[in-house]
């Protein structure tokens, strides 16, 4: 099976070279197979194996992915696609699985900083930005919400970090210079170098807390554009990291604790320290939506303005380490809540949308996710789950 | 992998091991380079777009604060504020971008005390 999908491996880079770069006279790709499978005992069923792989293969979101990346990381289109990350996925339902498309653009238009001191700083800017997904087939979008928005930010970043000695970071040089030659990170974490690193650096971080008011300009639809809002409003991001783990808040998080007891009972650390820099990241929103297209939300109570209040969490942490290798814990919550709707809207609980998902993850390994409720332009709950297998390609 | 990963760059070293400090992996610097933005700690592939782009500002800034309070880093030469932290944050943005492209990044709009030296060795 490895040397056939090698020999696919092939055939498909060759193809895809001949094609790309129109060098001599091309053959038809089932002419070629042909004289391969020739030279073989059982050329029906090299064939049918071959074709099975390719349609296996292209329906693949890693090969999708692998051909995009190559479209889109080379030649003068690079720089105009930079702001832009494309990736194919694969959807999966409680009976199928579909390939689908998540795109996300975000260009600073203009940035501005009014403080520049390295652990004070306050800026604006103007971003224009675009995200969403879809499905490439007949099946129902599970995340069928995709939003452009012009927004006017102003942004404030304070602590993180605070100055050292000139001495200090020549003393910092040095333990660097040492810590980059060690091979095993069992026995770096033991090292006398990365405990003398760590008292320099560790002691000099602080609490850093991050807020970004926007005034944004939006508009969100369904991926078919039989639903469409436009949407104004104000948004409130707000970060606090505690970077040093002695901190008070980083004691406080107590969305870390659980994986803090976890992550000691493992044996990934000694003791049972809450991560500050897992502190959840908050969104806040407040858009006044003026429906465009909503046949349903008319025939409910006509397509008048109304305002609607959304929220969004995000929490990661490390829950162990296996082989070495980190086994993450992800969750992700948002809720809108439409204010003053009508009794029709309310009566049908379509004045509000809770939407929750969680995912236990390795780098290569393991993957268990899980997905409930719907978004602001769903008509009905949708409930994923996904267990599958991530390889490192 | 990028090959700029290089154990006798200074960025390269530092990036490496800032991330290691605020928690992000754990890893030894030749490990580390081939890394993705999607393998670290604050990446979270369930968020929206618009709260990731958030998380990779505050880290941006956040190796900003490092850079100049814990190196005494200056901006190079058509670098600011603004153009570094952009730059930081559009790798720190990109699920596929490496650690390697991070210090790429940081090395072309920090200039790094001592980092004269560390070309030549």
């Amino acid at each position: 099976m490895k040397k056939i999908n090698f020999i696919l491996f092939s055939i498909l880079i060759l193809f895809s070279l001949r094609s790309i770069h129109g060098q001599g006279d091309f053959r038809p790709f089932a002419e070629i197979i042909d004289e391969i499978s020739a030279v073989t005992s059982n050329p029906e069923s090299f064939k049918k194996e071959i074709f099975e792989n390719i349609k296996r293969t292209l329906n693949d979101p890693a090969t999708l992915n692998f051909v995009l990346k190559e479209i889109t990381g080379t030649g003068s289109s690079a720089s105009i696609l930079k702001d832009l990350n494309i990736k194919f996925n694969t959807f999966e339902y409680s009976d199928t699985s579909s390939i689908g498309l998540a795109y996300d653009f975000n260009k600073v238009i203009k940035e501005n900083t009014l403080a520049a001191d390295a652990n004070d700083k306050t800026g604006i800017a103007f971003n224009l930005s675009s995200s969403g997904s879809i499905v490439l087939t007949k099946h129902p979008n599970p995340f069928d919400y995709t939003k452009s928005n012009l927004s006017f930010h102003f942004y404030k970043s304070i602590g993180g970090a605070v100055a050292i000695t000139d001495e200090q970071v020549i003393k910092k040089n040095e333990l660097e210079a040492e810590l980059v030659e060690y091979t095993d990170i069992d026995e770096l974490n033991k090292s006398k170098a990365w405990k003398e690193y760590l008292e320099i650096v560790t002691s000099n971080l602080t609490d850093q807390f991050y807020f970004d008011f926007s005034l944004n300009a939006a508009i969100e639809s369904n991926q078919k554009f039989t639903l469409k809002n436009y949407a104004y409003g104000a948004k409130l991001g707000i970060d606090v990291k505690a970077w040093n783990q002695e901190s008070t808040l980083a004691n406080l998080n107590i969305f870390d604790w659980p994986f803090a007891v976890v992550r000691w009972l493992t044996g990934t650390e000694d003791n049972i320290y809450p991560r500050g820099s897992t502190i959840p990241t908050l969104l806040v929103k407040l858009d006044y939506v003026d429906p465009q297209k909503d046949p349903w939300r008319e025939s409910m109570s006509g397509l008048k303005m109304y305002p609607r209040l959304g929220f969004e969490a995000a929490f990661k942490t490390l829950a162990a380490e296996t082989g070495g290798e980190p086994v993450y814990f992800s969750a992700n919550l948002r809720y809108f809540k439409e204010l003053d709707s009508p009794a029709a809207i309310k009566h049908i609980n379509m004045d509000e949308q809770f939407y929750f998902t969680f995912a236990l993850t390795q780098q290569r390994g393991l993957y268990i996710s899980y997905t409930t409720g719907k978004l602001p332009l769903d008509q009905q709950t949708n409930d994923v789950y996904e267990i599958g297998w991530v390889w490192g390609i | 992998m990028n090959n700029f990963w290089n154990k006798n760059n200074l960025a390269c070293r530092k990036v490496w091991l800032y991330l290691k400090v605020l928690h992000q992996h754990n890893k030894v610097f030749k490990d580390t380079g081939k890394l993705k933005m999607k393998d670290l700690q604050f990446w979270n592939d369930l968020s929206s777009p618009e709260l990731r782009e958030q998380q990779a500002k505050m880290m941006a800034h956040q190796f900003d604060n490092m850079f100049r309070s814990f190196d005494k880093a200056k901006y190079e030469e058509g670098s600011s504020l603004e153009t570094a932290v952009e730059q930081l944050k559009s790798i720190l943005t990109d699920e596929n971008k490496t650690v390697a492209d991070l210090a790429e990044a940081a090395d072309n709009n920090y200039f790094f005390l001592g980092e004269d030296l560390d070309e030549e060795n």
